[in-house]
């Protein structure tokens, strides 16, 4: 059997199934309905291991990101599909060859991680540590609301997810002024990333957003800085550093609390200015390891 | 509805069917195709505010599809939420065809990434790299573990016809 064989086998064998009805859309809404809320209960709840217990993809290795696993910590939002480094945590194989068996990077309690996101230990508290420092440059006059959107998505996240071979960190919290809500946002990648050392590329490559792109000057750094999403308003703008180690710093900030659909009142106007956007990008706090 | 449920069931009637087929032809059983399929959907509903680009959407799914049918080995079978109320043996007509047994049968026996590979390139016809991509691996080993896969078909399903 050839490769057109196999083709035409594969071809053959679903033309002759007979296929059940198609599956009911209703149905795997109302399972997705679920799985929010179970989410937002879990968040709420605060405990990793409820988290690990119950989360619907608690059962998956890849990133999701980043892909896949239930990439979320406790208060954590999953990371994006289509993350900066547009790689997918890929699981390390137990041997060469052997690849069908894959082995997360050990977690905190001295067990291999169930999925790309760590939950506990060195990673874990890096991510959260992420999140103090994005709440520490938030800027005078805004406060830091905690709780949960109305479609029950956290306020305030930190996530530490393996990205073979590097990690990525992301910390995101809400910001309130004048009743309006916004959103600030940090990722950072280590070294061994597969990122563009080129700004503006490397801005736009940020979720895969696109963008109208300028360089901000930061001293001796070179900034990209997206001031016009290319029409995908998950956030409004975004600056990308990457410092000679190969680390690549994101900051964002968004005008609502998160890219559901029912958000609260958005901010009048984006919090930070451009060149301040592009300060934090190469601001030494988000230079993680 | 919101608009946000309406964009996703209607997407989950547009691919549901194909993501499926692909799913029966990793596992070869209807209804473990199926709770692959809510487990990949569910997960893109999870997600679906920063999946808005309609081209990320089959990668995104195909993607968590895949990587559940490999894991369940590692993770045991989980029964998942059901689309389909009703039991599916007997929604579905009685399908006995040798050659089509024999392959899924055949298939069975491959190792699950290899069937993965497989299933990608000669079902989906992904390219190398997308398939690549949709696994977390390097081009050099989908081409090898396709290689593989169809060493493995080939001795499983060789016997079988030189005995008819």
């Amino acid at each position: 059997m050839d490769e057109n064989e196999l083709r035409d086998a594969l071809h053959t064998t679903m033309t002759l199934s007979h296929e059940p009805p198609p599956m009911d859309s209703a149905v795997a809404v109302g399972a997705g309905r679920r799985a929010v809320r179970r989410r937002a209960m879990l968040a709420s709840a605060g405990t990793a291991a409820a988290l690990v217990a119950v989360t619907v993809g608690a059962v998956l290795p890849g990133r999701g990101l980043f892909g896949g696993g239930a990439p979320q910590n406790v208060a954590g939002q999953p990371m994006p599909l289509s993350t900066s480094a547009g790689a997918v945590p890929a699981p390390t194989p137990t041997a060469p060859g052997d690849v069908t068996k894959p082995v997360w990077p050990t977690d905190g309690s001295g067990q291999p991680q169930q999925d790309a996101t760590a939950r506990s230990g060195l990673r874990y508290e890096q991510g959260k540590r992420l999140l103090d420092q994005l709440l520490a440059v938030v800027p005078a006059g805004y406060s830091t609301p905690t709780g949960s959107t109305a479609e029950g998505i956290p306020l305030q996240s930190h996530q530490a997810a393996v990205e073979e071979p590097a990690w990525a960190y992301e910390a995101s919290a809400a910001i309130r002024r004048a009743g309006g809500t916004g959103r600030l946002l940090v990722e950072v990648h280590t070294p061994g990333n597969k990122l563009s050392s080129e700004p503006c590329a490397l801005a736009r490559a940020f979720w895969g957003m696109g963008g109208t792109c300028q360089v901000e000057q930061v001293g001796d750094k070179r900034v990209g800085v997206v001031v016009k999403s290319g029409g995908d308003d998950r956030f409004s703008q975004w600056a990308a550093y990457r410092y000679a180690d190969g680390t690549v710093v994101y900051v964002a900030q968004a005008r609502t609390d998160s890219n559901a659909e029912q958000t609260a009142t958005p901010l009048a106007k984006v919090p930070l200015t451009v060149p301040q956007l592009a300060g934090l990008a190469v601001d030494s706090r988000f230079h993680l390891s | 509805m919101s608009e946000r449920d309406a964009a996703f069931a209607e997407y989950f009637a547009a691919r549901s069917g194909a993501m499926r087929a692909t799913a029966y032809l990793l596992c070869g059983d209807w209804h473990r195709a199926e709770d692959l399929v809510q487990v990949a959907f569910t997960k893109l509903y999870l997600h679906w505010n920063r999946v808005s680009r309609h081209e990320a959407l089959d990668p995104y799914t195909r993607q968590v599809l895949i990587r559940a049918f490999i894991d369940e080995g590692r993770w045991g079978w989980w029964r998942r939420e059901r689309t389909q109320e009703a039991p599916i043996e007997a929604l579905a007509a009685p399908e006995p065809t040798e050659d089509r047994v024999l392959l899924l049968r055949a298939l069975a026996e491959v190792p699950p990434r290899q069937r993965a590979v497989l299933v990608l390139r000669y079902w989906q016809d992904l390219s190398v790299e997308a398939t690549a991509a949709t696994l977390g691996c390097s081009a050099g080993t989908v081409k090898s573990q396709a290689a593989r896969g169809l060493d493995t078909l080939r001795a499983l399903v060789a016997p079988s016809v030189n005995a008819e």
